[in-house]
């Protein structure tokens, strides 16, 4: 003899017999078309590789340094330049190594 | 038109597993979303429905995982936030809209049982259960046998039968 804990069991289980397909909301049908609208109109294809972005990204950084690692080097020897200039200024001198080397 | 022919059952199936409609809603665009950009990838080899209901079962469970990961972490949320207000608990009971008025407290239950499912066993039965499809048709969704189905089936029964009697003895 089934006990009622059986039975409570039993008519969960069957509780969805017979059960109808829910509808789902009026706009529904809306929203998804216009999802499926700017999908069609997305400009960044998602096929682009991370690899692909981390190999441009790598590219931009050697860029910057080389122009940083120039700029850097460049303005030491503008530096240096100025410097013997003035020095050969103020002795009045020619502001060249040789004029020096000549004092 | 695909969205108006699948809307429907697709939207049945999502709201089947995820026990909510506005998830079941968002899944729903998901799942049209990605039959869009992988139409060009669809041999025919299955039915499309087959395919969309893959694809269905397939976002649905993404999105559990992903709500339970959120949960997981949930727990951080008021150190950074002073929303001490917000309920921690989980919504109330889902019952399908589907079912009829007098089965409608038993089915609750049932579907709480559902949720705690493995994911297999609970893509079997709401495919069979909620959508009607037989075990043939599951077994092409699930890229399965039809035996394969017919246990999944018989233990997830078991698996409900288990929670349920603990849900009566919880009552």
């Amino acid at each position: 003899m089934e006990s009622e804990k059986d039975i409570w069991i039993k008519k969960a289980l069957n509780s969805i017999d017979g059960i109808e397909p829910a509808i789902p909301p009026v706009n529904l049908h809306g929203r998804v078309m216009q999802r499926l609208q700017a999908e069609r109109f997305r400009i960044v294809p998602d096929t682009v590789s991370s690899a692909t972005i981390y190999r441009i990204a790598a590219g931009i950084l050697l860029i910057v340094a080389l122009n940083v690692l120039t700029c850097v080097v460049f303005s030491k020897s503008i530096t240096e330049k100025k410097g013997l200039q003035s020095f050969a200024k103020e002795y009045s001198i020619s502001g060249t190594s040789d004029g020096l080397l000549n004092m | 038109m695909l969205v108006t022919d699948y809307q429907q059952r697709i939207y049945n199936s999502c709201l089947g597993v995820l026990r909510d409609p506005e998830d079941a809603e968002d899944v729903t665009q998901e799942v049209f979303v990605e039959v869009y950009r992988s139409i060009d990838g669809f041999k025919g080899e299955a039915k499309l429905s087959t395919w969309m209901y893959r694809i269905a079962m397939t976002k649905s469970l993404d999105f559990l995982r992903g709500k339970k990961r959120k949960k997981r972490f949930a727990f951080m949320k008021p150190l950074f936030s002073d929303d001490s207000n917000t309920p921690r608990h989980d919504p109330a009971d889902f019952v399908h809209p589907g079912v009829q008025l007098e089965n409608k407290e038993m089915a609750a239950h049932l579907f709480n049982a559902i949720a705690e499912l493995p994911e297999n066993q609970k893509v079997a039965f709401t495919l069979n259960k909620i959508e009607g499809l037989s075990y043939e048709e599951i077994s092409e969704v699930m890229n399965t046998t039809i035996p394969s189905v017919e246990s999944l089936l018989f233990r997830a029964k078991q698996n409900l039968k288990t929670l349920l009697s603990e849900y009566y003895n919880n009552l």
